[in-house]
């Protein structure tokens, strides 16, 4: 990437010179003032994240107007600077819906997958923020994920709908608010943080409702608990299908379509309707102008009459979210004295802001997401729907403390070399130098994946290689160099991580001898333990967590592995791989390595094809009941409906499908029929070629077919069957036949011990009698293979599996301000940081007088363990 | 109104309620303190009160119920799990109360947003912001060592942009941090900017504070430490008690034990759990007693929400809705108070909370700490009438 922000800034001046669209704000006279370099720190600080000499420099000279025209330039952040988390971004299919089905220890699997990907999340996004050249869009990202809170720690491990509302919000959050709300009221993580998503009819749950009228719209005061219960109603319906991408789903059948009085309006509301009586009220402006003015302006000084004019200003843009920004930067305020150093650093800002302002990025820059914890800022997970407060918040006697550690180690590092370039922990194989060039390796590479906690030193680790004789005995062949885990996160300072997502995990790459033969198995060694501070785990621990261990092309995941002894976490469920205390893991299965990218079509293709046990044959990863109640010959309607993971016949292959059997009476008859909703296939139903008799929901436009088992339908439902491809009858032919091994299989699950069991029991049992009686007279009988179902699971641990496959790949050195670290000037005492010095260096570092008497020959390191450097 | 004071009610953004001051200082003057303790993962209260007389009770959890033999019997109708039995002596003394059926409207069954629920005093349909006692022990005034101190690292309960929650989870943790402290006080605090002031404010009172901390845990010396069985649990208690004999004056601590969240083959585990919590509690008990500082002392257990009536097919029991709490301390009359849930009104397999949590809130701060004017005040139930001395 290019993004050269010194470039980006001159022409966005040049152009903001020619073109001002806001002429009345630009002809301000305080406008007109040329910056300096205390304003180019305060502006920069600010609207961006932290201030270096490079980016000061860039702004010394220009009027204020286009200083403001360059920072509103940046807003735009939807197109990430670095690739985002493969495991979140490839759109491969993880199986949030199948959750409830999995026995314990493989919930407990997947959760653990899922804080992995979070850390990667995290830790891209911390990345994001110290390499962009648009500074400005993340303060807005971070202005934006404070308003609209949604936690990981809340949202049952989907991290996945995070990562979409994430996105979301760099896409629509510097566009029009109305557009930003209408995205959120339909956003999955919201929906489900704020248990919107079972709000039903006929019994609301008023907290998405509450939050949109308290925190997210008009603040408190400004509506009535009957305009909450109302609002709770309008939004009843709103949910989310998980079993395809976290899509909107709209549930007509939960929405209460009756009339609401909302802030004195009546009619029969939706949330569309909602936000638009929201937006006519005064109070919406001016409490999104208040939020503002807490990020831009003053956490400690508040003027309603300022706050008022500036909210008549933007209700003028139809809520163009971009033109606040530029209102906010525009004002008197902004710019007066009185209000600045009156915000107090939040973590990231003294942190990443730190880094930033400094140039250069230390080692350990990829513990950041724990250091931000440890200060209080564990990014997406806020305390609460409020977000953090802010403010006073950050400096509580329990933070404070730890904000004075961070400073001195942030001092010592300006008080020291500049570090040499930074590079990607996790993506350099230590077989790389750092030009990229693959030095010579006198055998085999090993790679480890693992992360670390440290406890008054790293831990150890060795790897063996063993042979298993014919008589079964393993003999030892190989064994590592005893080596240092790097990266780990510091326990005794930071205290122990809550979540293995915040490990900072490394490969490290051995070198296996040509001269040996490839052994069959691994073993890791972890021996040196160390436990604890004084007073327990708590004040420090060291402890191992193995990921997986790749070599020759085959991947071993820890979770497979043995391990002796077993201390693996409180109540011992962890999975294999996680050493609380010195073990040894063996690691016999291993996965061979594709060199496809994975999640393609093209193998499974390739094996339908090529065994002919899979020629025209249903073959199903998992079966597992989904909801249902006992048949009741009484009812006209009665239905069950059961999920499949990873469905092929031939050619296809649907990563989800629900299936409804439904026994219905109609014209006097009794009908029994398969029913195929859009919102349960994953590809689309049909991959989009729907027949075009389908039917249609007439409340939501939900598409749906019907296909009977007798008797033949009527028109329309032969239409649905007749304009399928031969692969999709084929389809429908083999769930017919299967249902009998469909019900045996789901009868496994815990879906069915939990829900299906005592609600629907043996009820459906004759129904099952008739399927298998009158298949064989039906056109689902003919031309499969076998009509018994071939249920065979697929590989998991995709997010390993991921991991394994990238870290072949290495990445380059890590950007900052949109370069490559190593080129950005370095601030420490030791480089020639000779433009600032003195007072000028104290008018680009602090935002006030320091408060504590400086030497002679001060540098930057000085500046940031004074008081006032926590301020902007 | 001292200076600090305007400042701090200046940043919160509010004003701090300033009526209820003086009585509330009385109260912070007679030393009282809560200890909270946290069962995380939900505690199953139906096999930790159980309802030994009941058949239904049999009926519903045929592989995890207790019988009457693994239990110590509180009336005709209840008995306390026998792995609690170190607390029999508290129960026999009458400190001990077992608040019944405890819960709140609109059940959340998520540990994290139900136990937030717990700790900001909110509701399935409302979230709370800060610490569920914050507010009101603030206006108990600064002649602390600190408001409140958590022991296990958790901060969410005591949440607050002002006032001195402090949090350290050893001695040598708090050594630690009085060293890195040492330098952040000292400053002169006038400055016109408002920030400015509060930071160099907060970090003089901190400096004290840690120093008194430190000062009276060092003449207390090594010898006086504490020490106590039960788990990590155990550890957290013997730090409690080792800060209360040292004379650190703090009326809130609060303490956590993991690993209530009992899904698969529960009995073993539970039991391990609730003897850890009963072994910590008898042991603090025993260590204040002999201290004298039993009868300024109030202990309550809290859980996000308790776990099904029925069993689940896993010899464990999913997340649920109400449960019991345990309350004791020297100024506690004991007995049960409240009213169990009905087993034969279970709805959806779930018992129907018969109080309010936040009624126990209520007492606790109007009762023990004469905040009779705090956010709870709505709150208040008959039904535990008494239950303070």
């Amino acid at each position: 990437m290019t993004c050269q922000i010194f470039w980006r800034m001159a022409k966005a001046a040049i152009l903001g010179l020619m073109v001002s669209v806001w002429p009345a704000l630009a002809s301000a006279q305080h406008l007109q003032m040329r910056m300096t370099p205390g304003d180019a720190r305060h502006l920069l600080e600010r609207a961006g994240l932290g201030a270096h000499p490079d980016e000061i420099n860039a702004l010394l000279g220009l009027s204020r107007a286009q200083a403001i025209d360059a920072m509103v330039d940046q807003l735009d952040v939807s197109a990430p600077f670095n690739e985002p988390p493969i495991s979140l971004s490839d759109g491969e299919h993880v199986h949030y819906w199948m959750l409830n089905d999995y026995e314990e220890q493989d919930r407990q699997a997947f959760r653990v997958e899922r804080d992995k990907e979070m850390g990667e999340l995290r830790r891209w996004w911390i990345r994001e923020m110290l390499s962009t050249s648009s500074p400005a869009g993340e303060r807005l990202l971070l202005i934006w994920s404070n308003h609209f809170v949604s936690a990981y720690g809340s949202l049952n491990e989907e991290v996945h709908a995070l990562y979409n509302q994430h996105m979301m919000l760099r896409e629509k959050g510097h566009g029009r608010f109305r557009d930003l709300l209408r995205a959120v009221v339909r956003d999955a993580a919201m929906l489900n943080y704020l248990d919107n998503n079972n709000s039903r009819e006929e019994q609301p749950n008023e907290n998405l409702a509450r939050e949109l009228l308290e925190l997210f719209v008009l603040g408190e005061g400004q509506y009535t608990e009957m305009d909450v219960k109302e609002v709770a109603r309008a939004l009843t319906g709103y949910s989310y299908n998980d079993l395809r991408d976290f899509e909107f789903q709209f549930q007509p059948w939960d929405h209460d379509e009756g009339s609401k009085r909302i802030l004195g309006k009546i009619g029969r509301f939706d949330a569309d309707d909602v936000i638009d009586i929201l937006l006519e009220t005064d109070a919406a402006a001016a409490f999104i102008v208040g939020t503002f003015w807490q990020a831009y302006i003053s956490e400690f000084e508040k003027d309603p009459a300022a706050i008022e004019a500036l909210a008549t200003d933007w209700r003028k843009t139809d809520y163009d979210i971009s033109a606040l920004v530029r209102i906010m930067l525009s004002s008197e305020e902004f710019w007066d004295p009185r209000y600045r150093g009156t915000i107090v650093k939040s973590p990231v800002d003294l942190m990443i802001g730190t880094l930033r302002s400094g140039g250069r990025l230390p080692q350990w820059w990829p513990t950041l997401s724990v250091q931000l914890e440890s200060l209080g800022q564990h990014l997406f997970e806020a305390p609460n729907v409020a977000g953090w407060p802010g403010g006073a918040d950050w400096i509580t006697p329990a933070r404070l403390l730890s904000r004075n550690e961070a400073l001195q180690q942030l001092a010592a590092l300006y008080d020291g070399p500049a570090p040499s370039a930074a590079s990607d922990p996790a993506g350099t194989p230590d077989g790389l130098a750092a030009d990229g060039m693959m030095t010579p390796l006198a055998g085999m590479p090993l790679s480890l994946r693992y992360g670390a906690e440290d406890f008054e030193g790293p831990p150890t680790i060795v790897i063996r290689g063993y042979k298993t004789r014919e008589d079964g005995r393993d003999i030892p062949i190989w064994r590592s160099e005893v080596f240092e885990a790097s990266g780990g996160i510091d326990t005794g300072r930071l205290g122990r991580i809550d979540s293995l997502a915040d490990l900072n995990w490394q490969v490290d790459t051995l070198v296996y001898p040509e001269d040996l033969d490839p052994p069959d198995w691994f073993s890791v060694g972890f021996y040196n333990d160390h436990c604890c501070g004084p007073g327990g785990s708590s004040g420090g621990d060291r402890n191992l967590f193995i990921d997986w261990l790749r070599f020759d092309d085959q991947l071993y995941l820890a979770s497979d592995g043995l391990q002796k002894p077993g201390c693996r976490g409180s109540n011992n469920d962890d999975p294999p791989g996680n050493f609380y205390c010195s073990g040894e893991l063996q690691l016999r299965v291993a996965q061979t390595l594709e060199p496809e990218p994975m999640g393609g079509s093209g193998e499974d293709l390739a094996t339908s094809a090529l065994n002919p046990d899979r020629q025209d044959r249903l073959v199903i990863g998992r079966v597992a009941f989904d909801w249902g109640r006992a048949l009741d010959r009484t009812r006209s309607w009665n239905s069950l409906s059961i999920s499949l993971m990873d469905v092929r016949m031939n050619h296809l292959h649907y990563d989800a499908l629900r299936l409804e059997l439904v026994e219905h009476r109609r014209n006097g008859r009794r009908e029994l029929l398969l029913d195929i909703r859009e919102s349960n296939c994953r590809p689309d139903c049909f991959y989009g070629q729907w027949p075009s008799t389908t039917f249609k929901e007439f409340n939501s436009g939900e598409k749906r077919v019907e296909y009977l088992l007798w008797p033949g339908g009527d028109v329309d439902q032969r239409g649905q069957y007749d304009q399928l491809d031969e692969d999709h009858r084929k389809l429908v032919h083999g769930l017919w036949s299967a249902m009998p091994t469909l019900f045996d299989t789901m009868k496994d699950g815990r879906n069915w011990r939990r829900r299906g069991q005592d609600r629907v029991g043996s009820s459906w049992d004759p129904i099952l009698a008739k399927i298998t009686d009158a298949l064989p007279r039906t056109r689902y009988s003919k031309e499969l293979s076998n009509p018994v179902p071939l249920i065979e699971p697929m590989a998991q641990n995709s997010g390993s599996m991921m991991s394994a496959m990238m870290s072949q790949e290495a990445s380059g050195a890590v950007m900052l301000l949109g370069m490559p670290d190593e080129r950005v000037e370095w601030l420490g005492s030791a480089s020639g940081a000779e433009r600032f010095e003195g007072d000028a260096l104290v008018e680009i570092t602090l935002a006030g007088r320091p408060s504590r008497p400086l030497s002679s020959g001060f540098g930057f390191s000085d500046l940031i363990i004074d008081p006032v450097y926590q301020l902007k | 109104m001292d200076r600090r004071k305007v400042l701090s009610s200046l940043v919160a953004g509010l004003s701090l309620p300033l009526a209820p001051i003086e009585l509330a200082q009385a109260a912070g003057r007679s030393g009282r303190r809560l200890i909270l303790v946290e069962l995380s993962g939900a505690n199953d209260g139906l096999n930790t009160v159980v309802p030994w007389a009941n058949d239904r009770y049999r009926a519903i959890r045929p592989s995890v119920a207790l019988d009457r033999g693994d239990l110590i019997t509180l009336d005709d109708q209840l008995g306390l799990n026998n792995a609690l039995a170190d607390l029999g002596p508290a129960w026999q003394a009458g400190e001990l109360a077992v608040l019944q059926g405890l819960g709140y409207p609109e059940q959340n069954r998520s540990h994290f947003k139900s136990i937030a629920l717990w700790e900001t005093g909110g509701d399935g349909n409302r979230a709370g912001r800060s610490g569920w006692l914050t507010e009101d022990v603030e206006t108990m005034g600064n002649g602390f060592d600190a408001h409140g101190i958590s022991l296990d690292g958790g901060m969410g309960i005591f949440a607050s942009s002002s006032g001195l929650w402090l949090s350290f989870t050893s001695l040598h943790h708090l050594q630690t941090l009085s060293a890195t402290n040492a330098g952040l006080g000292g400053l002169t605090t006038d400055s016109a900017n408002p920030a400015l002031s509060m930071l160099l404010d907060r970090g003089n009172a901190l400096d004290s504070a840690m120093g008194q901390i430190s000062t009276k845990i060092k003449q207390t010396g090594m010898a006086r430490h504490v020490r106590i069985d039960g788990g990590e649990l155990g550890r957290q208690a013997a730090l409690a008690a080792t800060l209360i004999r040292a004379g650190v004056d703090a009326p809130v601590l609060k303490m956590k034990i993991g690993g209530f969240d009992t899904h698969e083959n529960q009995r073993g585990d539970h039991e391990r759990l609730l003897r850890d919590l009963g072994r910590s509690l008898a042991g603090l008990r025993a260590a204040l007693k002999q201290s004298g500082h039993w009868d300024q002392t109030l202990i309550l257990t809290y859980s996000e929400f308790g776990r099904r009536a029925t069993e689940n097919y896993s010899n464990g029991t999913d997340h649920g809705t109400a449960a019991p709490h345990l309350l004791l301390g020297g100024g506690v009359r004991g007995g049960l108070f409240g009213r169990h849930p009905d087993l034969e009104d279970l709805e959806d397999g779930d018992l129907k909370y018969t109080l309010d949590y936040r009624a126990v809130y209520q007492r606790l701060l109007a009762g023990w700490f004469g905040l009779s004017d705090n956010r709870f005040s709505g709150f208040d139930d008959a039904s535990l009438d008494g239950v303070l001395i």
